[in-house]
């Protein structure tokens, strides 16, 4: 299988986006829409499927286009082909603030699943396809859904998610657990498992469930999910405006009756 | 068959993709060979191995042990190792080997399953929907006709209370006259009446309960006419209309009432909103079909039901016409009462033997608005 070795720069802090410089002949995919500029000289196009240019009938393309749509993705892939005898930039904006990571996926053996919507481009070559979560549990409370992307091929792919992105090697036998939602990539060696936190207080105040990840194998996560910051967004907005409501008084009764039945049940020890 | 298989040795310092290396079981002992590239060679006692099932899909087996720097494990690289692990793996390791297989199958069960249900749960959901009308007759036929003629009786005393229905007079005698010729041999007591109302509009409660407002009366040209409105609301009775859409609309509950016997509470809400009931389009047109069947075995001209709703539509800006709110007077169902008559055989009919003026000048009021 042709993969194309590309060369690229990632620029900006927290706001990122990454140039990617095509040696002549040279392609890259990316998102429908990723795109922020690109050299005079490239074609640009997009075609059904994801451009690994395979398969030339129109149905296989048309179903691959389709699992990938269902993983959160466009049904279409942007192809940039340098067609040039200059090497030609291209570059790939990140939608939300956060960081671009490029991943080998040669280095983590061919494949990598990530969560939906983390793929951004990649060299040619680099296949979408759908990871389906076999484990109902982590597919109900682990964060990610029943569907994640499963990115194989040999080139480098970029991906990218909300707030810092940072990558940690698990050793085999050596476990994570991570909050759900925080989970961006993982490689296919690493157990993703969900574990419930059980105890009460927790529970009040925190999440229900983690996800528990165990070596051996590389995993990415976010500091911030878009979830998490657009509760916070949406609740600082709400605060602007009005007093916070019923829910507000639904959350105050239900931590009061939580201390009452604390002290209760200790025995008017104090609330410990 | 010297049992050598190929893995992937994961550990602290080594590629995270995992190393390729060759593993065999000599006795009780797992001896590994790295490649050419990559001199390694570690040989492990089989009591020291822990079996793990692992990876995303937690289908892969992961071989464990300590070392001084960290855990290593190894893991076949494909099914063919796999095979070859789980068939020369020691006895020792057999147990741990087993649960993993097991582990395995069980989520493959899982699914298994939960498709068959989610199938069962589908097939279950097309079943009802082919037979619902079939189970809705079936439902409304296990109520006994007392209770329906109860249930009649209880709407019709909300009614009197009102104090609009009038009982007497040559406009009841007349829908008696036709009436009794509609529902000759039935099984239900009809009791007829009128309502005090200038709307245009009929309506049947169960059991034999037909009400007619004179309005209605004063709309239709001929006795004809009134005999096709009669002739479809009987039909309302004659096929447990009523029952039916209670059994749609109000569901199991309103109809456990009724069966119990307690059919105050339910006939009060029957009578409030009796003349408004609407009933599906199915029954309306099973009520036209039955109701033109019925005209002609009483030996009335069936084509006053056609001609009451072409008159209705015709009138229908300047006339207060309640009835085509509930019975849709639409051009496909004038066409499809038409086409029924049409295909009725020839016959002779009797003419209704009413003094139809007369009937209409009982009924007048001073101030009713003019036709």
């Amino acid at each position: 299988m042709d993969m194309d070795p590309i060369d690229y720069d990632i620029h900006g802090d927290d706001l990122q986006y990454v140039e990617v410089r095509l040696a002549p002949g040279r392609h890259a995919v990316s998102e429908p829409g990723a795109m922020m500029y690109v050299d005079d000289g490239v074609t640009v196009s997009s075609e059904i499927g994801d451009g690994s240019g395979r398969e030339t009938h129109f149905l296989a393309r048309l179903w691959r286009g389709v699992r990938r749509s269902l993983s959160g993705e466009s049904l279409f892939t942007s192809t940039y082909a340098n067609d040039t005898a200059l090497t030609r930039r291209v570059a790939f904006a990140a939608a939300s603030p956060g960081q671009i990571v490029p991943v080998d996926l040669a280095a983590v053996g061919g494949e990598l699943i990530v969560q939906r919507g983390a793929f951004l481009a990649g060299a040619r070559g680099v296949q979408i396809g759908i990871a389906l979560q076999k484990r109902i549990r982590v597919g109900l409370f682990g964060g990610e859904g029943f569907l994640m992307q499963r990115l194989s091929g040999n080139g480098v792919a970029f991906i990218h998610a909300s707030g810092a992105l940072t990558e940690m090697q698990l050793a085999p036998g050596e476990s994570l657990r991570v909050d759900t939602g925080c989970l961006v990539a993982l490689q296919n060696t690493v157990r993703y498992d969900i574990r419930y936190v059980g105890r009460l207080k927790s529970v009040l105040f925190g999440g229900l469930f983690f996800a528990q990840l165990s070596g051996p194998g590389t995993v990415w996560l976010q500091s911030m999910p878009l979830k998490r910051l657009s509760q916070t967004m949406l609740g600082s907005a709400m605060a602007a405006g009005r007093p916070r409501g019923v829910f507000g008084i639904l959350w105050a009764v239900a931590v009061v009756l939580f201390i009452i039945a604390k002290i209760v049940f200790d025995g008017g020890q104090g609330i410990g | 068959m010297n049992g050598q298989f190929e893995a992937l040795l994961h550990g602290r310092d080594l590629p995270p993709a995992g190393q390729p290396v060759q593993a065999r079981f000599v006795g009780n002992r797992l001896q590994i060979e790295g490649t050419s590239s990559f001199g390694i060679a570690a040989d492990i006692a089989a009591d020291q191995i822990r079996v793990d099932t692992g990876g995303f899909d937690h289908d892969r087996l992961y071989l464990g042990w300590d070392t001084p720097t960290g855990r290593q494990s190894i893991t076949p690289i494909d099914a063919a190792a796999r095979d070859t692990l789980l068939g020369t793996a020691p006895a020792a390791l057999a147990p741990a080997l087993q649960r993993h297989v097991r582990g395995n199958q069980r989520a493959r069960t899982q699914w298994r399953v939960l498709g068959g249900i989610a199938a069962s749960l589908a097939l279950l959901l097309v079943s009802l929907w082919w037979t619902y009308g079939a189970i809705v007759s079936w439902a409304a036929d296990q109520i006994p006709v007392d209770v329906e003629a109860k249930l009649g009786a209880a709407t019709l005393a909300e009614l009197q209370r009102g104090g609009k229905l009038i009982e007497t007079g040559p406009a009841v005698d007349a829908l008696r006259t036709i009436g009794d010729r509609l529902t000759k041999g039935s099984r239900y007591q009809y009791h007829w009446a009128l309502l005090d109302e200038t709307s245009i509009n009929a309506f049947a409660a169960p059991g034999g309960q037909v009400v007619v407002h004179r309005g209605l009366i004063a709309a239709a040209k001929t006795p004809e006419e009134l005999a096709g409105v009669l002739a479809h609301e009987v039909q309302h009775i004659e096929q447990r209309h009523t029952l039916k859409s209670m059994i749609n609309g109000l569901g199991v509950a309103a109809l456990a009432t009724v069966a119990l016997g307690d059919v105050s509470a339910i006939a009060g809400m029957l009578a409030y909103q009796v003349g408004t009931l609407s009933y599906s389009r199915d029954l309306e047109a099973e009520a036209d079909r039955l109701g033109l069947v019925a005209l002609v075995r009483a030996k009335i001209r069936p084509d006053g039901m056609a001609s009451f709703f072409r008159t209705l539509e015709k009138q229908a800006p300047q006339m207060p016409i309640a009835l085509l709110s509930s019975h849709p007077a639409t051009d496909a169902r004038i066409d499809a009462i038409d086409a029924g008559i049409a295909a009725l055989p020839k016959q002779d009919y009797l003419p209704l033997a009413i003094d139809w003026p007369a009937v209409q000048a009982s009924v007048k009021k001073d101030g009713d608005p003019k036709p």
